[in-house]
């Protein structure tokens, strides 16, 4: 299950994708982590996200593209739900100390994470992308940024850890005033993207949200 | 009934005496000639092979043999520091280092990148043979829209293990259900470790620690520690901490405790033998004052110790470095007889002819040698290796010394006048002290009595036989902070606990396997066991792949159609998969395509192969919480064999003090038979009694000093009748000369006593160093007291 997490890591990294070809060409420099920290900081304001998402993965062995779209909900020190909608209902909750997964059919499987270190490590990237905490993702990834125009802006991360570098080659964390779309690209060269869209910052959980998080 | 004489013996020895250089020559030379044409011998110190075997049947206990010797060879490190990338960086420099040393295979840090998308390939092309046991229970219940539910979820959630360049090939993703199963199953099964950049990691207490494995090139060591690979570790450990002091290093595994006790074994010998030979080069010199009986005694000695450890080289070919250790003790007891010859050879006066010396003094250290072999002889039929060996090298150390002394030192000329005095005097002071001690008031006596009886009574009334093997091996305070610590980072769960699996030829050992891994499935269902680790994880039955492929076109086939169909592929992915199924219909996993796989290694430590016309297998068990509900599970069947290491070895021990307890009775029997053949019943009674009664008091006083009554007391028991009644023997053999025959007994019991008191300090051999000194001393001291007066030497 260890190496079911770890997996998981690579494979949820990886559905951050984008296009902005140029981004692993500047890398974080002292002129623009003001930038990055000011972005960081404005991500980290919000203690609760709401989104809507597709996902579009793309396998290049097969010339294929996978569609799949749905809803998510990242709350601050909780976690985060995703919930598949279409085309195959499932939910995903990763908190700091479980892992559920919900099929179509109701049947819950879920994970420790006591003492499971890929899984905490997995779950304080998760916390560090949507808090927008910069020493810790500077930590485990080489940062690079481009600000594409006056208002959106790229991140770009390739990850120190060579086991996960084995399997993403980076991620590219796109946005302007809201995070706009993640891009993970493998080392085989196939890519994952998630686009988001309908993003709300709720002051508080809903009661069924609240319910969602079982 | 005329007292039966030793007189045949003498008259043998004068008429042999042209013989008497070439019997000596010929006996040494044919034991050394035997161990030269012999071919290979070593000198090892793996604790483990010190062991007794614990199976009864010989195929199990070699297998066994093998598999301990795996388990023996693993080394694991484990480098900790607060930053990671510290303490991957000094785990890339001591992985370095130990790749230099020959001593070392398979040196693991870094995990090949490669490995994964092998397995991954592996899985792949052989998914309609391999199918998870989870699967299989999907399948036969025709839950197959479970099936495609977990496919979906995978295919779509941002969560999913395995890659989906194969999703064509293969809609239930059955190679994804299939890694997860073996890496959960298989790599990480008993340890809390990931993969953290490349590299097998943990976080523990603020630290994030990196697991380095690997195996020593044979489970024993060469004595010579400095070039043992662990001495590299240890050093490498050394300088890496002295650049980086937070650096945290933990040490685990067999070679390091070998390693440890090797070294600790060196020390002992070296300072037992330092000992034990100044000790008697000055004793020599100060009653004797003549360097003849010092070089006589200390080359019959040398030649005796050589000889022992020549003759179990012949034996046994391997000797543990602990049998050195104990045959330390033969020093003292090789010397008794040396003694006697020399305490008579400087005391007799007007002696023309040494001829007589040994008329004197054959008796006694004929029935002395004969009396203390019979107690070695009894360690040769116990089943552990080391008191074999040990036995085996009195037995003939002894043998040795004793043609020496009634050989050759007969050829010496007689002492001069200074010796003959000193020696005269020793010989008066031990001779008084004797008498002293006989004659003690009839209170003070009775004072000790009860004061013994009292000590007696309390030690043996709690006196219980321990037989934890754990009693038996001290590890060092810094080793087993190091054991203790690896195992709370690691949280592994014991690898002493498997089981064995034979079967006629290797298709049926696997259907065996298989079975009993149904069962103990069984087992973990009713959470007696947590995991278990099996070959046929790794390759099934021909029967059961050929099972699984049927399962597929049974079961799934249909189904395929629809599910392709929901991930978007059309009839063309369709009719490739039923091309794909029926291509591989003929295909089986076996041994030859694991050879050059990554997960071979631990396939290879499961399948044991062959022993004589039998095949074997393991099955290793992990966090066990019933032991005797997954036992008897698992002899629910035949042709399984439960072992069960630390309890097995214990029940082992166990057998073997009731076993030796049945040998110091049967020779005390023996003891008192030949004593009631040569002093009658009563005076053979009084003899016996002595080493008897010293015997329950020291047990009863170690007892009482907290130190353990374990297997290694009892044969030290044995030892303690064999010369604890030699003093009475040569007092009565010799009361026709009682100055030299005190003066030798003296000499004879204070090297003795300092030769088994000495292993008192070691490791390992300290119960069974105090039980037999403490026993001799006691016999000694009790002779005078207990002995008749009529026994007593005359008074002058």
């Amino acid at each position: 299950m260890k190496s079911a997490i770890f997996s998981l890591l690579i494979f949820f990294l990886s559905t951050f994708p984008g296009d902005a070809q140029n981004v692993f060409s500047y890398p974080l420099t002292d002129s623009s982590r003001p930038e990055v920290k000011a972005i960081s900081a404005r991500i980290a304001s919000h203690k609760l996200i709401k989104a809507s998402f597709t996902q579009t993965k793309k396998i290049s062995r097969l010339s294929r593209t996978l569609n799949s779209t749905g809803k998510m909900i990242f709350v601050v020190d909780r976690g985060l739900l995703w919930e598949v909608i279409s085309p195959f209902p499932s939910v995903t909750i990763i908190t700091s100390d479980r892992l559920v997964q919900k099929s179509a059919s109701g049947k819950i499987s879920t994970l420790s994470a006591r003492d499971n270190d890929t899984f905490k490590r997995f779950s304080s990237t998760i916390q560090a992308i949507f808090k927008g905490n910069l020493p810790e993702l500077e930590r485990d990834f080489e940062i690079y940024y481009y600000k594409d125009t006056p208002s959106t802006w790229t991140i770009g991360l390739k990850p120190r850890d060579r086991t996960l570098r084995d399997i993403i080659s980076s991620i590219e964390i796109h946005g302007a005033v809201d995070l706009e779309k993640f891009i993970l690209t493998e080392a085989n060269g196939d890519t994952v993207s998630y686009e988001f869209a309908d993003i709300t910052y709720p002051v508080e959980l809903s009661a069924a949200d609240e319910k969602a998080f079982f | 009934m005329k007292k039966p004489s030793f007189n045949l013996f003498f008259k043998c020895w004068q008429n042999s005496r042209k013989f008497h250089l070439l019997i000596w020559i010929c006996f040494h030379v044919f034991i050394f000639l035997c161990l030269l044409l012999s071919g290979n011998y070593s000198v090892n110190s793996d604790l483990t092979s010190l062991l007794p075997h614990t199976s009864p049947v010989k195929a199990v206990s070699n297998v066994e043999k093998v598999i301990n010797q795996r388990f023996n060879s693993a080394v694991y490190l484990l480098i900790g520091h607060k930053d990671f990338t510290t303490a991957r960086s000094y785990a890339v420099k001591m992985v370095s280092r130990m790749r230099t040393h020959s001593g070392f295979q398979n040196v693991r840090l870094e995990i090949d990148k490669t490995n994964l998308k092998q397995l991954q390939d592996f899985l792949f092309i052989y998914r309609y043979q391999l199918l998870t046991p989870e699967i299989r229970a999907i399948l036969l219940n025709g839950r197959i829209q479970e099936l495609a539910e977990n496919a979906y979820m995978a295919v779509a959630s941002p969560l999913s293990l395995g890659s989906l360049d194969h999703l064509d090939l293969d809609p239930f993703l059955l190679v994804n259900s299939s890694l997860q199963y073996y890496l959960n199953s298989g790599i990480l099964t008993n340890m809390s470790v990931g993969l953290r950049d490349g590299v097998l990691s943990t976080d523990y207490e603020g630290k994030s620690w990196v697991l380095i494995s690997a195996r020593t090139a044979g489970s024993g060591f060469s004595v010579q520690v400095e070039d043992s690979p662990i001495s590299l570790i240890y050093s490498t450990a050394e300088q890496i901490s002295s650049v980086e002091p937070d650096l945290e290093l933990v040490f685990s595994g067999a070679p390091f405790h070998s390693y440890e006790s090797s070294r600790a074994s060196r020390t002992e010998i070296s300072f037992l033998s330092t000992v034990s030979i100044l000790f008697i080069i000055l004793m020599i010199l100060i009653v004797f004052r003549s360097i003849k009986p010092l070089l006589a005694t200390v080359g019959a000695i040398i030649v005796g110790m050589v000889t022992g450890l020549a003759a179990t080289l012949l034996i046994f070919h391997d000797v543990h470095i602990f049998t050195i250790v104990f045959g330390t003790s033969l020093i003292g007891i090789s010397l008794d007889y040396a003694l006697h010859f020399f305490a008579h050879w400087a005391t007799l006066p007007g002696e023309k002819s040494v001829a007589r010396i040994i008329r004197f003094i054959l008796p006694g250290i004929s029935l002395g040698l004969l009396t203390t072999l019979a107690s070695y002889l009894a360690f040769v039929f116990t089943a552990f290796p080391l008191l074999q060996q040990m036995a085996l090298f009195s037995i003939i150390g002894l043998m040795s010394s004793y043609l020496s002394v009634i050989f050759i030192f007969p050829k010496f000329k007689r002492a001069g006048e200074k010796t003959g005095r000193i020696s005269n005097k020793a010989g008066s002071f031990f001779y008084t002290a004797f008498k002293n001690l006989q004659e003690l008031p009839f209170l003070l006596k009775f004072f000790f009595g009860i004061l013994f009886l009292g000590i007696t009574c309390a030690g043996l009334s709690q006196l219980q036989l321990n037989s934890d093997v754990r009693t038996l091996y001290q590890m060092s305070p810094a080793l087993k902070k190091s054991e203790t610590l690896m195992s709370s980072i690691l949280k592994h769960g014991s690898s002493c606990v498997y089981v064995l699996v034979e079967g006629d030829n290797p298709e049926a050992l696997r259907t065996k396997e298989e079975q009993l891994i149904s069962d103990l499935s069984q087992a973990r269902e009713n959470g007696f066991i947590e995991s278990y680790l099996g070959s046929t994880f790794f390759i099934p039955s021909r029967g059961r792949q050929a099972e699984n492929y049927e399962l597929i076109g049974k079961y799934l086939k249909n189904a395929i159609p629809a599910q392709l169909e929901s991930l978007g592929f059309g009839k063309a992915e369709i009719q490739s998969w039923e091309t794909d199924y029926r291509e591989k219909k003929d295909q089986w996993v076996d041994l030859k395509i694991l050879e050059d796989f990554p997960i071979g290694d631990l396939f290879a430590m499961l399948w044991l192969g062959q022993a004589n016309d039998k095949y074997y297998s393991m099955v290793m068990l992990f966090n066990i919480t019933n032991i005797e509900g997954v036992k008897s599970i698992v002899n629910s069947s035949s042709s399984r064999y439960f072992i069960n290491r630390i309890s097995e070895i214990n029940s082992t021990l166990h057998s073997l003090s009731v076993l030796a307890l049945i040998i110091l009775c049967i020779s005390y029997v023996l003891i008192f038979g030949g004593l009631v053949f040569r002093y009658k019943w009563l005076r053979g009674f009084k003899i016996i009694i002595i080493p008897c009664l010293a015997s329950c008091i020291v047990i009863s006083f170690l007892n009482l000093a907290g130190l353990p009554f374990n297997v290694f007391s009892v044969m030290g028991l044995i030892l303690v009748p064999g010369m604890g009644t030699d003093y009475v023997i040569f007092f009565s053999e010799g009361k026709s000369h009682p100055r030299p025959t005190l003066l030798a007994i003296t000499l004879s019991m204070l090297t003795t006593i300092l030769s088994f008191g000495m292993l008192g300090f070691t490791s390992l051999a300290a119960v069974f160093g105090l039980t037999v000194a403490l026993g001799v001393l006691l016999s000694f001291l009790l002779t005078p007291i207990l002995i008749g007066k009529k026994e007593s030497p005359p008074s002058d």
